[in-house]
């Protein structure tokens, strides 16, 4: 996996492709659903910037556009970049619950 | 906010400037939004090349497919130059088109589709060429600008060589001097396009500029093909009802047959150039 070429983009590229995971869907649709599943309100600067980098890394693909909106899904290989991004999520996840319960126990 | 998005690269705002105006449309824009643009702007300038592997490999096939045609439609306008002289001397082809009219009216019809698609040729092909050029000046590219002068010398040579000809009327050896400026603007018409070809190809293009060529494109082929048909039924009528036209000043119909041979060549290159051209993506990207 390419994630490094991502850059500071690499944060509001999980949650685009977190957001796509569900089904396709336009720009404005996925700064909605972001905002919804996790409060962060991403701007369109950041969001088209990371579009284009996923669009050019293959793990994203444009749909045809339907009144002035281009709707994007998720590429076979942009699920696998997601798993494992979530994968390596969800043991940072374990590995600091486990030190917070160790430090907790203090 | 459509001043903002202006200092986005142009290839990013033909992608994407469209929906993301829609996408500013429905967002409340606040002072972070705007510094947001203007990062991502900065961003764009730096990283952003417009060019994904799929897109790139499309610009291959369309400039290659330019290139094919290009060089097909020299080919065949030498086919095409020589029939022109099938009405020469001019008299003894007139006499004849008053017994069969239908000789004068197919060989204006040749003339005139073959000057039709000369037209497209050039209407396609300039801006392509300017382009090629202006952008070789901007950024310095010696590659291409060698190429561009290597083809201007040769027009130059060619203008120069045809004009003391003129001026000069040789009275001895006439024959060989001919042969001579037939041989040598042969050489520098071969060479003027490979030149030309290796400007085009050694180009950067966008797609938005490359797609206006589309429609010249498909009014050459139709020319090159409607002539060459016109020529041979044109040839092959002469044959049965006026041989006698083929034996002008100095030629036979072997330079017609030749013509003839040398069109159907250029033809055939060129639907292949344009076949290869014509890639799937391409022609969404013209419907879009």
């Amino acid at each position: 996996m390419r994630s490094n070429e991502l850059g500071r983009f690499s944060d509001a590229s999980f949650l685009i492709l977190s957001s796509l995971a569900n089904g396709p869907k336009h720009g404005y649709a996925m700064m909605e659903d972001i905002k919804l599943f996790c409060g962060t309100q991403l701007e369109p600067g950041t969001l088209y910037g990371a579009i284009s980098r996923l669009e050019k890394q293959g793990w994203i693909e444009a749909l045809v556009t339907e009144e002035r909106r281009r709707p994007y899904r998720l590429t076979s290989e942009g699920i696998i970049a997601l798993r494992e991004q979530v994968a390596t999520l969800e043991q940072v996840s374990m590995v600091g619950k486990k030190r917070l319960a160790t430090l907790e126990g203090f | 906010m459509r001043w903002l998005l202006k200092l986005y690269p142009r290839v990013w705002r033909e992608r994407y400037e469209d929906e993301m105006l829609t996408v500013l449309e429905d967002h409340k824009i606040t002072p972070s939004t705007v510094f947001d643009l203007l990062l991502g702007a900065l961003d764009a300038n730096f990283h952003y090349n417009g060019f994904t592997e799929e897109i790139s490999f499309m610009l291959d096939r369309v400039r290659s497919g330019i290139v094919m045609i290009f060089c097909s439609f020299m080919l065949y306008g030498i086919g095409w130059s020589l029939l022109q002289r099938l009405n020469d001397p001019i008299p003894d082809f007139q006499m004849i088109n008053t017994i069969h009219p239908e000789f004068g009216v197919m060989h204006n019809a040749i003339f005139i589709v073959g000057f039709i698609s000369f037209l497209a040729f050039l209407i396609g092909g300039l801006p392509i060429f300017y382009i090629s050029v202006r952008r070789a000046y901007r950024d310095r590219k010696q590659n291409v600008l060698s190429s561009f002068r290597v083809a201007v010398s040769c027009l130059l040579l060619f203008a120069i060589i045809t004009v003391i000809l003129a001026i000069w009327h040789p009275q001895a050896h006439i024959y060989n001097i001919l042969i001579g400026y037939l041989l040598l603007s042969a050489l520098l018409l071969v060479v003027g396009i490979v030149a030309v070809s290796f400007v085009i190809a050694r180009t950067e293009f966008q797609l938005s500029e490359l797609k206006f060529v589309y429609i010249p494109e498909i009014i050459i082929l139709f020319g090159m093909l409607a002539s060459l048909v016109l020529s041979t039924i044109l040839i092959t009528r002469i044959t049965a009802n006026a041989p006698q036209l083929f034996i002008t000043q100095d030629v036979s119909s072997t330079m017609f047959i030749t013509g003839i041979i040398i069109m159907s060549l250029g033809t055939i290159f060129a639907v292949i150039g344009f076949k290869r051209g014509t890639v799937v993506q391409f022609e969404q990207f013209i419907q879009e």
